[in-house]
């Protein structure tokens, strides 16, 4: 009886358990590993792409994808940091003689951006009924020209001590981003168990005809998912920006891969109508550890992808095991 | 008795599935030529035992003997090839290839360089067309074909398979009654050839008129099985349910009200013209016609899913143009559909998310977070009000019978507190127990001064339940009757065939 109820907690946990398991096997090896500022460096790595996964959820829990999310996070992120520079930055200011403005102006039109552009991209695909894959797909060409175009090509840097800020540590060990992704998780969450809204993006997902039936207004929802997803990409974009106090047009490339990976590996079904923010999130860890876990054993970053690429094929493998066993 | 022969012999089946025990020890013998009724319930574990069957199940335990063989651990592919096929209730065609590639998917007839062969494709598909009598081009996609020409389709693959027993699983439950009779012959010539068909229906009268023998099942165990002709459709009844059912149609006689509905020469760009009726308050509106007659094409455009061309909607005296579900929803109207898996419910889902989706509005508490807790409870109340069976509101909904996913349905729909409810072949593939249920329903519903809309192709039904009833025929209203005791099967059937119009 004992043993069959952890069996049961452990089958309805599988990721958390792999995660667990994970991290137990790095620190037999490599104790460090367990050190809070190898802990806060790992967390710390899972930010950026971890930002973009909690918006991805909600796509691919509404059945759709969004490989545009990496495009966006530097689209975003440089047009936000155009109203971000300093004053003296003389040489390599996007907006000439635009003198230094409060830090809460950079951060309106970042997430103002994000949003925009997700909105648009979801009402291409409401709109004219296209499939997303081939929409996103599209948009993450326009949105790198219109990147290089703003940009010229050159980074964006001199960013203002707002930005600083939001780069830094907070008693030296926790990062800012850190306390930022952890209040998104919370926030997703919440909108994703506790209101319509996320019943909604279950419905859509799981039988958008019905949806439209039982009431869901499919189009507009749609365009709210994506503005969302926006939204989390853009807040992405302001770390990359405040880490590096520069944000480069070619920035978080391939990134949308990651984000739908955490998803994925945290159990939410490619199909659409699963998936939760918690599962994602721990998705998200798990890609971190698994990095940081090769970088302790010495493992060059080469190879580390290849890893990474085969825990996500082996993740999908494992959901398909899932869904048909049911 | 010793030297009595079967084709099929199953015994001692049992199938669990995590939590539910789905079949308890059941048996099914089944002679060759001979044609088997299966009947039982929604839940009594037909579906179950053919899908062990067919392989696409393994039972848990028990014996499966074909033509002389144990036969165990096999595919759904090695069933068709030793000779068993099956024409499921739900199909799922590949709708956008052709009618002759659906029939010989995977065993397309190939030339001597290995490449698909059209031509032999083409004229043996037209030749098992011309047996099934069904007069469509074999190059026709599967997407533009009814319901019932899609089953017939599926019929034809079945015949081209050349299988020695044929499963068919409700095959009349989406066709009109002269394609049920062309499928009788069918099943007729079949049988002559010496095959043997199991037959799953809940339609009495067609278990009567074409089956040799019938087994019934109940929740799970086998209950008996007997020669079709010694037997009365009320002890095949009673042996379903385990008790005798008294009236199938309670329809109770309430006041009826004022007018609540009233459509006025409402019209589709191409499905139907001129639609006008009214529906009143506790009124039972009765729609019949055949299929493609626009009917659920009517009910989906009064209920804004579909654009109207023309003509007015009156709904409790207000204009009514709702551009969603959603407005329809929020004026007080609900809307049971035909097609469950379709439109109806959310597969993957629980049973609380398909049950309160529509009425999700209300659980709005503070900062627009949801009551969960409500949620629960109304959906717990739910399920003890309409006997809904299942082990619990966390079940996947999916997992539960056709019965009771109907049920779920319609409390989904009774949640949302609608003032009139269509329902659109309500109780369409459902077991007498679950229908007579539904019917009772139906007649609490007005009972509390709401209005249904029901929309039935089946005549006992429509005639059973409805005040007033409207025929429909290929997008044209033939007539509104008044449902006493002068109308009659023959006269609904005319009406709905095109042959006379009700004057106006």
């Amino acid at each position: 009886m004992e043993k069959n109820r952890f069996k049961e907690i452990a089958a309805s946990n599988g990721t958390l358990v792999i995660l667990i398991v994970m991290c137990v096997l790095v620190t037999i090896v490599r104790p460090a590993f367990i050190t809070p500022a190898n802990i806060m460096s790992i967390l710390s790595a899972a930010c950026v792409t971890g930002c973009m996964a909690l918006g991805m959820t909600f796509v691919i829990i509404s059945g759709g994808i969004d490989l545009a999310a990496g495009a966006e996070v530097a689209f975003a992120g440089c047009v936000g940091a155009a109203f971000g520079q300093t004053a003296e930055a003389a040489a390599g200011k996007v907006i000439d003689g635009l003198p230094q403005l409060p830090f809460i102006i950079p951060l309106v039109i970042t997430l103002a951006v994000g949003v925009l552009v997700g909105a648009f991209n979801g009402f291409l695909i409401s709109k004219f009924n296209t499939p997303p894959f081939i929409v996103t797909l599209g948009m993450t060409t326009v949105l790198r020209g219109a990147t290089l175009l703003m940009t010229g090509g050159e980074p964006v840097s001199n960013l203002t001590p707002g930005y600083v800020a939001l780069g830094s540590n907070i008693l030296d060990i926790v990062p800012v981003a850190v306390i930022v992704f952890i209040i998104l998780i919370i926030i997703c969450s919440v909108l994703i168990r506790k209101t319509k809204f996320g019943k909604d993006v279950y419905a859509i997902g799981s039988n958008e005809k019905a949806a439209s039936v039982s009431g869901v207004k499919v189009p507009q929802r749609k365009v709210m998912i994506y503005a969302l997803a926006g939204l989390m990409y853009a807040a992405a974009g302001l770390i990359v920006a405040a880490r590096a106090t520069s944000i480069h047009p070619g920035a978080a490339q391939g990134y949308e891969l990651i984000a739908i990976a955490s998803c994925i590996i945290g159990g939410a079904s490619p199909s659409g109508g699963t998936g939760t923010i918690r599962t994602t999130v721990i998705g998200a860890l798990i890609i971190s550890v698994l990095r940081n876990g090769l970088t302790l054993l010495g493992i060059e970053s080469n190879w580390q992808q290849i890893a990474v690429g085969l825990v996500i094929v082996f993740a999908c493998a494992l959901d398909v095991r899932r869904n048909s066993s049911r | 008795m010793a030297e009595e022969k079967f084709l099929l012999e199953m015994t001692g089946i049992t199938k669990e599935f995590p939590g539910v025990k789905a079949l308890k020890g059941v048996e099914l013998r089944v002679k060759p030529g001979e044609v088997h009724g299966l009947l039982g319930e929604n839940g009594a574990g037909k579906s179950t035992m053919m899908n062990c069957l067919m392989g696409i199940y393994q039972p848990t335990s028990g014996k499966i003997v074909f033509d002389g063989v144990e036969r165990k651990n096999y595919t759904p592919k090695e069933s068709l090839e030793f000779g068993i096929s099956m024409i499921q209730q739900e199909l799922s065609p590949m709708q956008d290839r052709s009618i002759m590639a659906n029939i010989w998917l995977g065993r397309e007839p190939v030339n001597k360089f290995g490449l698909v062969n059209w031509k032999k494709m083409y004229e043996d598909t037209k030749r098992v067309l011309e047996i099934i009598d069904l007069d469509e081009d074999p190059k026709t996609l599967m997407r533009h074909l009814t319901v019932a020409k899609m089953q017939m389709v599926e019929i034809a693959r079945a015949v081209s398979y050349d299988s020695r027993l044929i499963i068919m699983d409700e095959p009349s439950s989406a066709i009109t009654e002269k394609e049920t009779q062309q499928l009788f012959k069918i099943i007729r010539q079949l049988k002559a050839e010496g095959r043997s068909i199991i037959y799953i229906s809940h339609k009495l009268d067609e278990i009567k008129e074409i089956t040799d023998r019938v087994s019934v099942y109940r929740d799970g165990s086998y209950v008996s099985s007997a020669n079709t002709d010694e037997i009365t459709q009320d002890q095949i009844i009673e042996m379903m349910v385990g008790r005798s059912v008294e009236n199938l149609f309670p329809k109770v006689k309430v006041p009826i009200g004022d007018v609540v509905l009233e459509v006025k020469d409402l019209c589709h760009e191409t499905l139907f013209r001129n639609v006008s009726f009214t529906v009143r308050k506790g009124e039972i509106f009765g729609l019949n016609g055949l299929v493609g007659a626009g009917r659920t094409e009517l009910m989906e455009t009064i209920f804004g899913l579909r654009p109207r061309k023309s003509g007015t909607v009156l709904f409790k005296g207000k204009e009514f143009n709702p551009k969603c579900g959603k407005d329809s929803i929020d004026a007080g109207m609900a809307f049971i559909t035909e097609d469950r898996r379709g439109n109806g419910i959310f597969p993957i889902q629980d049973i609380e998310f398909n049950s309160t989706i529509a009425n999700i509005d209300t659980y709005k508490g503070a900062g627009r977070l949801l009551n969960l807790k409500k949620m629960q409870k109304d959906c717990a109340e739910y399920i003890e009000k309409i006997a809904i069976k299942t082990p619990s509101q966390a079940q996947l909904i999916k997992n539960l019978s056709g019965g009771n996913q109907q049920k779920v349905l319609v409390a989904r729909w009774l949640m949302t507190a609608p003032d009139i409810i269509i329902m659109d072949e309500p109780t369409r593939g459902i077991d007498v127990g679950a229908k007579s249920e539904i019917h009772r329903l139906i007649g609490e519903l007005v009972k509390e001064g709401k209005s249904v809309i029901m929309i039935s192709s089946e005549l006992p039904e429509v005639m059973g339940m409805s005040d007033r009833i409207m025929v429909m025929h290929e997008g044209d209203m033939m007539g509104i009757i008044e449902n006493d005791e002068t109308v009659t099967p023959e006269m609904l059937m005319e009406l709905a065939s095109g042959i006379v119009r009700e004057e106006q």
